[in-house]
């Protein structure tokens, strides 16, 4: 269940999020974006995205193991249909009950219900076709389960499969907690290991030194590396934003957003896989951004030789002042 | 034995409860004691008995969140069906907190009768047998935020099963059932102070009631039916209609009710635009006379301009007539007649919502129940004292519900009526029009067809003259006036046809007899005479000093070259001139009687018979006409079979 709004995030979705899809709208031709995602009960991204969504959306919410918790999210069920009621954007909102991981895998919800917009094929091979996929967790990247199997993983990847021919943009925020322990450093080190310049070394030793309550840097590297691969295995092009790290109502998080572009979709069918634009060694060169007290900024660090060049273009999005701000360090001098 | 009631506090041992009844009974021999009513008396399968009992269609639950919600003064409702619940969510004044609370409770409602449909207080358990889970946020404004209500049904069904076999002192009481699965709340979200709503969730629905909510053109006609829904916005009357509804019904509102399904679009839920119809009669129904007159009820009414049934008008829908392909055209036309079929006749409202059906009324136009359906239209009940049963199906029986019938009566006998009148007046306005074309076609083929059978058309004219009599009076003002000259334009041609016969006796050697062997060729005019005489009638009407035609004939001349018609319809002679011959179909069409299945049948094979014995064509349209003026006629089989042997 996500958590409930805060400044931070309300900040990043208005300043961050929307000029995103509206980019992605101006660019696609799309008069407006179908959803697929976790909106919460208090249904703030519909609200803010309401203009420029269809009103083709479908929310997920939890379904509960225990019955304590089943009557809680059945309350939250009830809160979120109620907010879409009072801001008469209820018609058209489909809403599955149960983990947004098992609908993404299975196919469909607790209640065997599929997501609206699908190919009609059956459930377990059923396509969907989503412009905007909204994985707002609370929880972290992936929880492990008896079997060291992190479901949530196997869901981002096969997100990928699901909207297999269908350029869509994702939002993915997770908590800085997770239990994949060392997974995550043993992934910077595959990382590290791509290249044997002294420069990339050490870049990738400065994300594996980060400490305790420094993990949102490294999942900074590992986690936009992963989409882009996920993506790339089902021919989808990935450009990656650079992430966000934020306060929540109680946790850490992290915001990841992601361009997809089919190229399966391109005119003869590719099948083989996407080819990003950016490379392995620039989704490391992202900055992390931070949103505190309202205020969209650069992280107060930044791994060496970190150079705004590569990724100036992602800003774009941002008025001038937000950009202006980013753009100026920590020790006052503005980076081009 | 005395049999003195004694109160609860004359009678010692009572306060306690303890002191078991059969001892109190020994000490007040001959007395009554007072029993009182526990909780522990009122068992929870009360609830399913209720909800089972007085909605006996899973859809009328609906129809009772719905109800609240046209109380509450909603202008508009929406049904959500998503995933495994239904959602109502309407924009009325919602509840307050003391609102909610009365909400739950059994028999007891602070709604007024006067001005709310919904007052029994039973209506928030309708959804008992149909959900596992009822959630109700409501906000009343004023107030800053919503309260939650919430029912867990589920849980309460599962404790009563268990309980099923146990003996009745060991089962759960009711009062402790709801007392443990209700709970109130009061929601996190601060929201305007105007803003007013009520959201009403059932979660877990039956498979039952899944089903029937799925079938979405029985949920439309469900909430149509039962609902004061309103007009679609291109029927010409909607605003005329509601403007006086608003006007003369106390607490009118028409309501919007939109149905939202998950992967579709929306549907609007509204009262079809029935094309041609005429503009709406409406008023007051009055019981009573004099100072004892009181308005029971306001009405209106459309008459359909096309003579017939309701439904029938489904052909002339836009999308129906502007469609290319043959078969989508039916199936489109099938699917609006069905609709338009439903709303055939009167049904009575109240507060918008229907009590009984339609076909409840049918029977206040007797004896001719065929032109009922001709109208669309409701009846709008003022009078409180007639009090509509739980399930709606009709009104509780007793004086004012007797008075309304009475008044309702008399007020649709003048519709009938006018229908009557409309009818008569159309159908002699159509007639008038058939026949001077035919009479057009007469003087034509006299002034231009070498071959023109003079016989055949005196035969017409006639036939044409004895309608037209008919028809003038029920004409409308200038259709008369046409009536009349065409009359005087059949005599003179008449006069003309006689005289041409009179003048060419070849033309008179050639009469023309149908249903005689060999036919009528080489007759001489004395022996057609003796035949017009012996085989039928001569024309009646003498006023005019017309003479009947000498033949009665079928409309073909008989000749050596042409074979003898078999029937009377037979027009295959060169040179024939043939009026219209109206068919028992048609009669009975033009009558507002509805022709389908087996009784078409049956018309074609008397059609046929008809035509093959009545080949005098005279005979044939007196016949029919007879038959037409008896239709008109009060149309009511006594008790018992008129056809049996005795009768």
């Amino acid at each position: 269940m996500p958590f409930a709004d805060t400044d931070n995030k309300a900040v990043i979705r208005r300043m961050w999020d929307r000029p995103i899809l509206e980019r992605w709208r101006s660019h696609s031709r799309l008069e407006t974006l179908t959803y697929f995602g976790l909106p919460g009960p208090d249904v703030c991204d519909l609200l803010d995205w309401r203009d420029i969504l269809s009103k083709y959306r479908t929310g997920v919410e939890g379904y509960g193991k225990e019955p304590d918790e089943r009557e809680r999210t059945q309350v939250d069920v009830h809160r979120l249909l109620t907010n879409l009621f009072v801001a008469q954007i209820s018609s058209g909102f489909e809403l599955l009950r149960g983990d947004i991981e098992d609908v993404i895998l299975d196919g469909w919800d607790h209640e065997k219900n599929r997501p609206q917009i699908h190919d009609n094929l059956a459930v377990h091979a059923s396509h969907f076709a989503y412009d905007l996929v909204n994985l707002d967790f609370d929880g972290g990247l992936g929880y492990r389960d008896d079997t060291g199997h992190a479901r949530r993983v196997s869901a981002i990847k096969h997100l990928f499969y699901r909207q297999e021919g269908h350029s869509f943009v994702l939002f993915l925020t997770i908590n800085v907690r997770d239990t994949m322990g060392p997974e995550i450093e043993d992934y910077l080190r595959g990382l590290k290991s791509l290249d044997q310049s002294e420069s990339w070394r050490r870049k990738m030793d400065w994300y594996l030194d980060r400490g305790e309550g420094e993990r949102a840097y490294k999942l900074k590297v590992t986690v936009p590396s992963l989409i882009r691969h996920a993506a790339e295995h089902r021919v989808f092009r990935c450009a990656a934003y650079p992430p966000i790290a934020y306060k929540g109502h109680k946790a850490d998080m992290i915001h990841f957003a992601f361009e997809l572009t089919a190229v399966s979709s391109d005119k003869p069918r590719a099948n083989l896989r996407g080819f990003s634009p950016q490379s392995e060694f620039d989704l490391v060169d992202l900055p992390l951004l931070v949103c505190e007290a309202g205020q969209l900024r650069c992280a107060p660090q930044i791994h060496p030789d970190f150079d705004w060049s590569g990724c100036l273009d992602c800003l774009e999005i941002l008025p001038e002042e937000v950009k202006a701000r980013l753009l100026t360090a920590v020790d006052g001098s503005i980076h081009v | 034995m005395s049999r003195k009631r004694r109160t609860s506090t004359e009678v010692e041992g009572f306060e306690q409860l303890a002191l078991p009844l059969d001892q109190l009974l020994e000490e007040h021999l001959g007395d009554f004691v007072p029993l009182p009513f526990t909780e522990k008396d009122l068992g929870g399968n009360v609830l399913g008995i209720l909800s089972k009992g007085l909605y006996s269609d899973p859809l009328d639950c609906l129809r009772e969140y719905l109800q609240n919600a046209v109380d509450a003064g909603a202008r508009q409702a929406t049904i959500k069906v998503t995933g495994n619940s239904i959602h109502i969510f309407d924009d009325g004044g919602g509840m307050s907190l003391d609102g909610i609370v009365q909400s739950r409770q059994f028999g007891l409602s602070p709604k007024d009768p006067e001005t709310d449909v919904g007052f029994r207080g039973i209506g928030l358990y309708s959804s008992y047998s149909l959900c596992d889970h009822l959630q109700i946020t409501s906000k009343h404004s004023g107030d800053l935020r919503p309260h939650i209500l919430l029912i867990e049904f589920g849980k309460i069904k599962a404790i009563l099963d268990s309980e099923a076999h146990k003996p009745p002192r060991e089962q759960t009481p009711l009062t402790e059932l709801l007392s443990a699965h209700t709970m109130i709340g009061r929601g996190k979200d601060v929201m305007t102070s105007e803003l007013s709503f009520t959201h009403v969730e059932m979660q877990g629905i039956s498979p039952d009631f899944s089903r029937k909510i799925g079938n979405r053109e029985e949920l439309r006609r469900y909430l149509v039916r039962t609902l004061p829904i309103d007009f679609a916005d291109t029927f010409p009357y909607r605003e005329q209609i509601n403007r006086q509804l608003e006007l003369e019904v106390p607490g009118y509102r028409a309501v919007k009710v939109v149905i939202q399904y998950d992967g579709e679009d929306d549907v609007v839920i509204s009262k079809p635009d029935i094309p041609h119809l005429q503009a709406p009669t409406m008023g007051h129904i009055i019981a009573g006379t004099g100072k004892d007159a009181r308005k029971v009820a306001y009405y209106w009414a459309c008459m359909n301009k096309e003579r017939g049934q309701i439904g029938t008008n489904a052909k002339f829908v836009p999308a129906v007539a502007n469609c290319a392909n043959r078969t989508e055209r039916q199936e489109l036309e099938r699917k609006y007649s069905d609709e338009f079929s439903e709303y055939e006749g009167f049904v009575y409202k109240v507060k918008g919502f229907t009590v009984g059906t339609r076909d409840r009324l049918r029977s206040t136009f007797e004896p001719k129940p065929q032109l009922y359906p001709w109208y669309t239209g409701e009846i709008w009940v003022l009078d409180t004292r007639v009090v509509p049963k739980a399930d709606r199906a009709d009104f509780e029986a007793g004086e004012y519900k007797d008075l309304l019938d009475s008044a309702v009566l008399e007020e649709l006998s003048t519709l009938e009526e006018a229908v009557e009148k409309y009818r008569d007046t159309s159908v002699a306005n159509e007639r008038v029009d058939l026949h001077s074309a035919a009479i057009v076609r007469i003087q034509e083929a006299y002034s231009n067809q070498p071959k023109f059978d003079p016989y055949a058309a005196l035969n017409d004219l006639h036939s044409i003259k004895k309608d037209l009599s008919r028809q003038k009076s029920k004409a409308s003002s200038g259709k008369k006036s046409e009536a009349q000259a065409l009359l005087r334009k059949i005599e003179q041609l008449q006069l003309e046809l006689q005289a041409r016969l009179a003048s060419r006796p070849d033309e008179a050697d050639q009469g023309t007899f149908a249903g005689q062997s060999g036919g009528g060729e080489g007759m001489d005019t004395g022996a057609r005479e003796q035949n017009a005489t012996r085989n039928g009638r001569l024309d009646e009407n003498g006023a005019d000093g017309a003479r009947a035609p000498l033949a009665k004939s079928a409309n073909v001349r008989v000749s050596a070259e042409t074979p003898a018609p078999t029937s009377l319809l037979d027009s295959t002679a060169a040179g024939a001139t043939i009026s219209r011959v109206r068919r028992l179909q048609d009669v009975l069409a033009d009558a507002g009687w509805a022709i389908d299945g087996d009784t078409g049948r049956l018309l074609q094979v008397l059609q046929k018979s008809l035509e093959s014995v009545l080949r005098d064509r005279s005979l044939y349209d007196s016949v029919l006409a007879d038959f037409e003026e008896r239709l008109n006629d009060d149309f009511a089989l006594p008790d018992g079979d008129e056809f049996s042997a005795e009768g």
